[in-house]
């Protein structure tokens, strides 16, 4: 004889721990533009994105470095990384954005033209760095995805801030 | 608040800025007008190439080593700043300032009369004999 409906409803049902989850693991990542070239940080890298910021001008800063900002009381620098990434700079605009970034036991703002998307991307759409990358790009970059049918080249903030520390840029 | 909770700093103006020294470090100011040219100007000893400032205040510098005077711009006052006011320099800007002598940055208060972050420089750090 069948179960009636209410007993079948009433047995135990097998646990969520028996679903195998075939999901590939995904990472966030911040996709910006720099001079009409997109990039992207790792999330975990980027703490906070700030489109409107008082910043500071400090004397003694090398050009490509706009000042300081307040953070809700931590004092974080604001650097521009056109230039260690050996592209043409641009003026901020209402369009330019501000990423609160740390990596390698360094932070700083990262002044970004634009910020395009914060995505959550499986490690399968990331490439390798392709032959024609730029020089300048390699010790910073980790890899390439396609996204807007556009190609971003993802950045290692920790390398970033460190070569910039080092006097680049 | 205790002692330790505050600074006494010095302002004055250097490269058309404000900039502080912690009042430790002066023993006295006076009018700078008419002193012998061997006195530096803040600017050379902060190692700057900037617009000078017009000097018109002698500052009395005193560290561990040495005791010198260089001509700030004025005016040159004196304030009490809370601790939780006064920041290390962040890490890039330490690693890539030019100028010498910085050590920390003053942030006051958005509503201060002096919102943007003064440099506090410390003398022991310019480096010099006595002048």
């Amino acid at each position: 004889m069948q179960p009636t409906l209410d007993e079948l409803l009433a047995q135990p049902r097998p646990s969520r721990d028996e679903i195998v989850n075939v999901d590939e693991p995904t990472r966030k990542w911040v996709l910006f533009e720099l001079s009409g070239h997109r990039f992207g940080l790792p999330g975990e890298q980027v703490r906070e994105i700030f489109s409107r910021a008082k910043v500071f001008s400090v004397p003694g800063c090398p050009p490509s470095m706009e000042g300081v900002i307040n953070v809700r009381g931590d004092i974080e620098t604001v650097i521009r990384p056109h230039t260690l990434l050996n592209l043409s700079e641009v003026e901020p605009d209402r369009a330019s954005s501000i990423l609160i970034g740390r990596g390698a036991e360094l932070s700083s703002g990262i002044r970004v033209d634009r910020v395009v998307d914060l995505v959550d991307l499986p490690e399968s759409a990331i490439h390798p760095l392709p032959a024609t990358l730029p020089q300048e790009w390699r010790p910073l970059a980790t890899g390439v995805l396609a996204h807007d049918e556009r190609v971003v080249t993802l950045l290692d903030l920790a390398e970033l801030l460190k070569a910039y520390a080092r006097g680049m840029g | 608040m205790n002692a330790l909770a505050t600074l006494d700093v010095v302002l004055f103006q250097a490269a058309g800025r404000l900039m502080a020294l912690p009042a430790s470090q002066v023993r006295a100011c006076r009018a700078g007008k008419g002193l012998e040219p061997s006195v530096p100007l803040i600017e050379t000893l902060l190692a700057t190439a900037m617009p000078e400032t017009p000097y018109s205040m002698l500052l009395e510098v005193v560290t561990r080593k040495n005791a010198f005077s260089c001509l700030v711009g004025a005016p040159v006052t004196l304030h009490t700043v809370p601790a939780h006011d006064i920041h290390p320099l962040p890490p890039l800007l330490a690693a890539r300032l030019s100028l010498v002598g910085p050590r920390a940055l003053i942030v006051l208060p958005e509503d201060h009369s002096h919102p943007e972050p003064i440099l506090l420089i410390d003398a022991e750090r310019f480096g010099m004999t006595s002048a």
